[in-house]
């Protein structure tokens, strides 16, 4: 010890500098609490809001309270009070009471759709009296991203739906599609084929002209002819006047029936759309059918295979043998004729 | 303690022994017997035989069952030599080797009894009943298909096809009530076990009795019952033996003109069946039929066709 003491010349004022160590640490500790402190507004003078929420879900401790975007204060108790619903005060700085009048209202809001919740102070009447320590403020519930996500589901779920219904390849739209691109084709020939009868009906009119003038020829004698067929026609239409009574009864009984044909035929379009609307589903069902009965017939296979099932499943036997057909064909002789 | 040892080793060996013969029962592969080259050879020679035998190709039928024999004989399988024993005796009489079927069947009723092979004894019996009726030695047949009913009985065997022939025996021995006994039983059993060929067999021979007891209403019923079964199978050998079973009935009953049109009916159904013989028979009693009908011009008529069917088959028609 005695070496040492004497030699070593850092250890002089020892305690003096072990003192002025723990002095310093000391000092910062106490700096670092008292930044804390006014980082945190413990020494700021401060004054009390409350205001109740129906819910209480996202809303904490220590939750910021903003005023215009301003951080103010603090949420410094969530209570659950009568009617199930939510207490909440919060510690407002003093600096900022000259804001915070009577209108004004809090909410809960994120910075941002996924930032951290704070509750927002919404400004108001500048002219309005100031606020106690201890005033109540209304509450107001701003929707929110969630809201939005709820609102937005069914609108999605029915977009979703009508995609599928273009999409179909069965679907009335992909049809009807389907069903102009045959039409637009049948169009294209259809206008061929005019084309093609124009030049034709150049030729036809010129083979016309000349026809008519034969004719023009031919038709005097005929006419003589027709004059004679008329005075027939004439005697023939008395006679016609009872049948023409008759088709008036008919003609009268025709609108009845057109009208139970008419509901008829829409029957039978109701039964042939809905046929075909549940064609394919038909067509699944018994897909579905089979491979099910396919399916059951293997497993019965399986099981009957397996043991001990297949030691109590009698065994199918074989023909091995040729029958013995009783069969003698002499009865055929008949019997004491 | 040294006893608690023991027990437990007993305990632990009898287990070991049960899960081994469990083992075995589990093991889902068939026996190495079954999966025999030469045994599947057999088999399939056997179904080809019975394939060929129900086209009525005999010749093939046994060729096939020939060389079924010869494969279950060189692996010394006695039960499926039985079984082939008694196909090419079948055949055999089909083809109308009664002395051939005999001999096959012998050899079965020996093969059979040496292996112990029952289902097969009582067939063999039965078959060789039906060989011995087919030659006119009717008591030996009935003492045949009676030890083949009563081999079956034993070992909970009924056969359809062995009552019957035991009827058509009986009634050919002019037991008429006991035929008629057991060609009743012998219709239930073939019903109950589905066998339409049979059941066919019973419904005719029980025609033919009732018509032997002139109960001809009945026997019509009887044969009608048969064709229908018969028309089902397609057999037109049998079809054209009911059409004129049930014609003879109704020429007996004097109803000539139905008479006549089932007679007409068998006689086309035989001479396209490749029986012309049968066929001719058919035409004599329709031409009788019809001169009792007098009918000049149905006689002529079928008369020319007889002529002309006569000629053919004597110029080596088959």
């Amino acid at each position: 010890m005695a070496i040492i003491h004497d030699k070593d010349s850092r250890f002089k004022n020892l305690e003096f500098k072990a003192g002025v160590m723990l002095m310093v640490a000391i000092v910062g500790i106490v700096v670092l609490v008292l930044l804390l402190g006014i980082e945190r507004d413990l020494f700021t003078k401060k004054f009390s809001l409350k205001f109740v929420a129906e819910n209480g879900a996202g809303i904490n401790k220590g939750m910021p309270v903003k005023l215009s975007g301003f951080k103010i204060g603090r949420v410094s108790k969530v209570e659950l009070i009568e009617g199930a619903r939510v207490r909440v005060t919060a510690e407002v700085s003093q600096k900022y009471a000259e804001y915070l009048r009577k209108g004004i209202k809090a909410n809960i809001t994120k910075e941002g759709y996924i930032g951290d919740p704070y509750v927002d102070i919404t400004v108001g009447d500048f002219g309005a009296t100031l606020l106690a320590d201890g005033d109540s403020i209304p509450y107001f519930k701003k929707e929110g991203m969630e809201e939005l996500i709820n609102e937005a589901k069914p609108v999605m779920t029915e977009i979703k739906e009508i995609i599928h219904y273009i999409n179909d390849p069965e679907g009335d739209i992909k049809v009807t599609f389907g069903n102009l691109k045959e039409v637009s084709a049948g169009l294209e020939e259809t206008r061929a084929v005019i084309t093609e009868t124009t030049r034709n009906a150049g030729g036809v009119l010129k083979r016309v002209d000349s026809l008519v003038e034969k004719v023009e020829t031919r038709v005097d004698p005929i006419l003589g002819s027709v004059e004679r067929v008329f005075l027939r026609v004439d005697g023939m239409t008395v006679k016609l006047g009872p049948v023409i009574d008759r088709l008036d009864t008919v003609s009268a009984t025709l609108p009845s029936t057109v009208l139970k044909i008419d509901s008829i035929l829409d029957d039978v379009k109701l039964l042939s759309a809905a046929l075909g609307t549940g064609a394919p589903q038909i067509m699944d069902v018994i897909g579905n059918t089979q491979e099910t009965v396919k399916e059951g017939k293997e497993i019965i296979k399986g099981v009957k295979a397996s043991w001990p099932v297949r030691l109590m499943v009698p065994k199918v036997e074989k023909p091995h043998l040729v029958p013995l057909d009783i069969f003698f064909p002499q009865y055929g002789a008949g019997v004491g004729e | 303690m040294h006893k608690g040892h023991y027990r437990h080793k007993a305990f632990v060996s009898l287990i070991a022994i049960a899960l081994f013969i469990l083992a075995g029962c589990v093991g889902n592969g068939p026996r190495a017997v079954d999966e025999s080259y030469l045994h599947v050879r057999a088999e399939e020679a056997r179904a080809r035989g019975i394939e060929a035998f129900s086209k009525g190709d005999f010749s093939s039928a046994l060729h096939n069952f020939g060389s079924a024999l010869k494969i279950d004989r060189a692996v010394d399988d006695r039960d499926a030599e039985v079984v082939d024993l008694i196909n090419i005796a079948r055949v055999s009489i089909y083809i109308g080797d009664m002395p051939g079927a005999e001999s096959y069947l012998d050899t079965a009723i020996k093969v059979s009894l040496d292996a112990n092979n029952v289902k097969s004894l009582g067939e063999a019996y039965a078959t060789l009943a039906k060989v011995e009726y087919l030659t006119g030695r009717h008591s030996l047949a009935l003492t045949h298909v009676e030890e083949s009913i009563e081999v079956d009985k034993k070992h909970g065997i009924q056969s359809g096809a062995a009552l019957n022939l035991m009827g058509v025996i009986l009634a050919e021995a002019g037991k008429v009530k006991e035929a008629h006994h057991v060609l009743l039983r012998a219709l239930q059993l073939n019903t109950d076990n589905s066998n339409s060929l049979e059941r066919a067999n019973s419904f005719r021979s029980l025609g033919h009795l009732n018509d032997l007891m002139k109960k001809h209403d009945r026997a019509m019923e009887q044969y009608k019952m048969a064709y229908e079964l018969d028309t089902e199978a397609g057999n037109s050998e049998k079809i054209a033996v009911d059409l004129s079973s049930m014609a003879a009935i109704h020429r007996k009953l004097g109803h000539l003109t139905k008479a006549a049109y089932l007679l007409e009916r068998s006689y086309i159904v035989n001479l396209n069946g490749g029986r012309p013989l049968k066929a001719i028979d058919d035409l004599t009693l329709l031409i009788e039929t019809y001169s009792r009908l007098e009918m000049p011009d149905k006689v002529h008529y079928f008369a020319r066709i007889k002529d002309s069917l006569v000629t053919a088959y004597e110029n080596g028609m088959e």
